[in-house]
């Protein structure tokens, strides 16, 4: 599969990505996961590419923004799946990669 | 024709005794009048309590002494107006600042504050340049500050804009242009959402809107940018959620807040919400000093004290009405 979607969340939703929830504020990660990421993972898996997300070019990142958009998405699809189609670019913060990835695989752990 | 009853000699005398012993009463009242009658109408017509503020005036540094002074004024203001003496302070940190501006806002027009300043220099430009007299009037006014900025939120929401123009204010401060930075982003974001999810407590999550406080202070002869952010909320002790066991090893002695503190921290201690994927906030700013990205923590909640780089977790003798999250980039 090649790199054929890109999402740059900088660019493309805001700079100041926000918290969790609509409820909690602006530019929220449940936000993000319906008008963005959802729709170009859903692309991507039906045109059978990767999707490239850019997490560079913003003030940074709360844990529940991340976690609403990317474990969220992971409780919706399989999150091996999930992993094999999103590809992170993270040079600014390279420990979001790792920080992401976890949340991934984690999505759907019980107490 | 008779005469009319009350105007007989008898009720003459009756009524003469009745209006002497009622003018005694009135002479009398009139006399103690300056201790006894309330004050009423303009708040400035009430008395005034003077306060010294403590001379290491510093949430971070004399937790307790500062934490009493803080109790002391908000129990004086019931009654009077407050006079605040600052004469003697010869430090000072933005984080008390940020919890007098709180205290004294918390008054509305109910009470005036005045006061002097301090003597020191130094603790007068920390004043100045955190953003205090954007809150507080000043007689005579010194330049607007530039290294600094209190912000005052009276909602529920998180404000990721106002999280970057903090950043952005210390990094023009300290480089001389906004830069970004993640880590404080990070912590900023993570401390509004607690306050979102927490700070009103369970019983009133969707009814009380929570003011709370963002500030910076660019310390330029250090380097460093001093973010405090201060909800005066139930605290965190009150809106968490903790198991079966736990609440009955804190209610015997054998553990407190404090190690319930470290253990929030560690990610030991579940979301109140019940989901194992909430929760992450305060562990996350934990990491951030873990990785080094932050250089001191330091977190007061109801009546504990911990800076948690030096592993220094600990109760007060006095409780801090809220919570107050102090770090340094």
């Amino acid at each position: 599969m090649a790199a054929h979607i890109g999402l740059c969340i900088a660019k493309e939703f805001s700079d100041t990505p926000g918290p969790r929830t609509r409820e909690e504020g602006d530019f929220s990660g449940e936000q993000f996961l319906a008008e963005f990421l959802l729709p170009r993972y859903q692309e991507a898996l039906s045109q059978g590419t990767h999707l490239a997300v850019d997490l560079d070019g913003t003030e940074g990142y709360a844990t529940s923004f991340l976690e609403a958009a990317f474990g969220e998405l992971a409780r919706k699809y399989e999150p091996a799946e999930v992993l094999k189609v999103i590809v992170f670019k993270s040079d600014d913060e390279p420990y979001l990669i790792e920080e992401v990835t976890k949340y991934i695989t984690e999505a759907r752990k019980r107490r | 024709m008779t005469k009319k009853l009350y105007s007989t000699a008898k009720w003459k005398r009756y009524l003469k005794s009745r209006q002497l012993s009622e003018l005694k009463k009135l002479r009398r009242r009139g006399s103690r009048s300056g201790r006894s009658r309330r004050p009423h109408g303009r708040p400035e017509n009430r008395y005034q309590a003077v306060l010294r503020v403590p001379a290491n005036f510093s949430l971070i540094h004399n937790p307790e002494e500062t934490v009493h002074f803080l109790r002391e004024f908000s129990s004086h203001a019931i009654n009077y107006n407050i006079k605040l003496d600052l004469s003697s302070v010869s430090k000072i940190s933005t984080d008390a600042i940020a919890s007098l501006v709180a205290t004294i806002r918390s008054l509305g027009n109910r009470r005036t504050v005045q006061g002097n300043l301090p003597q020191d220099k130094g603790c007068i430009d920390i004043l100045n340049q955190s953003g205090f007299f954007e809150h507080v009037k000043l007689k005579r006014p010194l330049p607007a500050p530039t290294q600094g900025r209190i912000a005052r939120q009276e909602s529920k929401l998180v404000e990721p804009r106002l999280a970057r123009d903090l950043v952005h204010i210390a990094s023009q401060a300290l480089y001389g242009e906004p830069r970004r930075c993640q880590t404080a982003y990070r912590a900023l974001i993570e401390s509004m959402s607690n306050t979102h999810n927490h700070a009103a407590g369970r019983e009133h999550k969707y009814a009380i809107k929570q003011t709370w406080y963002s500030t910076v202070y660019a310390d330029v002869s250090r380097g460093r940018a001093c973010y405090t952010f201060l909800d005066t909320g139930v605290g965190i002790f009150k809106s968490i959620r903790l198991r079966r066991m736990r609440k009955i090893y804190r209610a015997i002695g054998v553990s407190n807040n404090a190690d319930i503190l470290e253990d929030i921290l560690e990610g030991k201690v579940g979301s109140s919400t019940g989901f194992p994927y909430r929760g992450k906030g305060l562990p996350s700013i934990y990491n951030l000093l873990k990785r080094g990205s932050i250089k001191e923590l330091i977190i007061i909640a109801n009546s504990v004290y911990a800076n948690v780089g030096a592993g220094d977790f600990r109760m007060l003798g006095i409780s801090f009405p809220g919570t107050l999250l102090y770090w340094e980039t």
